[in-house]
């Protein structure tokens, strides 16, 4: 078995301009965000079936209940319509599914006590993201980010999206739709469990 | 190796449209020279990759991810350049849309 080990320290990156220039043109969509973020974290911070400890005594209506609540108040937060939180048959390493109608969970995965209960809550808030998107497409003027919206649209385009099992972990990871639902998942899931294992990605 | 030749091959053997097909071929000419050393030796020879980085192998992605080739020497790729990124990606898998 070859494995590499390459020294990669060098590699360089691109670092955006940070500088900041305020225009009098409403909230645009960064604050919106972090708004959003904020009340999220605040709100579900509260919720006591999702706390670790006794996220583990709960049976599996009672998960899905307490995965509906999360849906219910992230769509609120969102202004959109919140969708049903369901079970499924899932691929493994699948942890999840938006079909336009519905969030979808695996239903192999929901009672599984190895799987800690700030990765359900990340892939519900992930996959919420999604409906924000395809709502924000479906109502133009939603979403402030017209720019934006428009990737997410060429991005849902039939054809376009990337999965990684034909183009591999990091062209999924980077196209528009999925970078912007894990970086937004990932800031509430980090904000509401700051002791969990993991990082930002 | 002729790129045409290629594009087509990824187009007919592993269903990439041709766009994609392009996308993927660009992606892989530039993974790291090592890693493409294996990846020549698969392409040409049909030599099964013996390989792995951080921990995760050829295999794990083929079989447990159920990625295709060319997408496991893409993400073994992303192990090399920015391992924890990637590990972290791997460990929180992926998700599916699929839109009206």
């Amino acid at each position: 078995m070859t494995d590499f080990n390459l020294d990669t320290s060098s590699d360089s990156l691109d670092v955006a301009d940070s500088s900041t220039e305020y225009q009098d043109v409403g909230m645009d969509s960064g604050s919106e965000i972090n708004l959003q973020v904020e009340e999220a974290s605040e709100r579900l911070s509260n919720f006591p079936e999702i706390k670790p400890e006794n996220w583990e005594s709960l049976d599996e209506p009672q998960r899905l209940e307490a995965l509906q609540n999360v849906e219910n108040q992230m769509a609120e937060i969102q202004g959109r319509p919140a969708l049903p939180i369901q079970e499924t048959d899932l691929p493994a390493n699948t942890f999840g599914q938006y079909d336009g109608e519905n969030i979808q969970i695996n239903g192999e995965s929901i009672m599984d006590n190895h799987m800690p209960v700030n990765d359900f809550v990340d892939t519900i808030i992930h996959e919420g993201r999604h409906a924000y998107q395809d709502y924000a497409i479906q109502n133009p003027g939603f979403e402030v980010d017209s720019e934006k919206v428009n990737q997410w649209a060429e991005n849902f385009e039939p054809g376009n999206y990337l999965t990684p099992e034909e183009f591999g972990q990091e062209l999924y990871m980077n196209q528009p739709v999925e970078a912007d639902a894990w970086s937004y998942a990932s800031r509430i899931t980090s904000a509401i469990y700051p002791d969990s294992q993991g990082s930002d990605v | 190796m002729d790129n045409q030749k290629i594009i087509h091959r990824l187009i007919e053997e592993f269903g990439y449209s041709e766009v994609k097909a392009k996308l993927v071929w660009q992606r892989i000419t530039e993974i790291s020279p090592n890693l493409y050393v294996v990846f020549e030796d698969w392409w040409n020879n049909d030599k099964q990759p013996n390989i792995s980085i951080e921990g995760i192998s050829f295999e794990n992605l083929t079989t447990d991810f159920s990625m295709n080739a060319l997408a496991a020497f893409l993400t073994l790729d992303w192990l090399l350049r920015d391992p924890k990124t990637a590990k972290e990606s791997l460990r929180r898998g992926h998700d599916r849309i699929s839109l009206r």
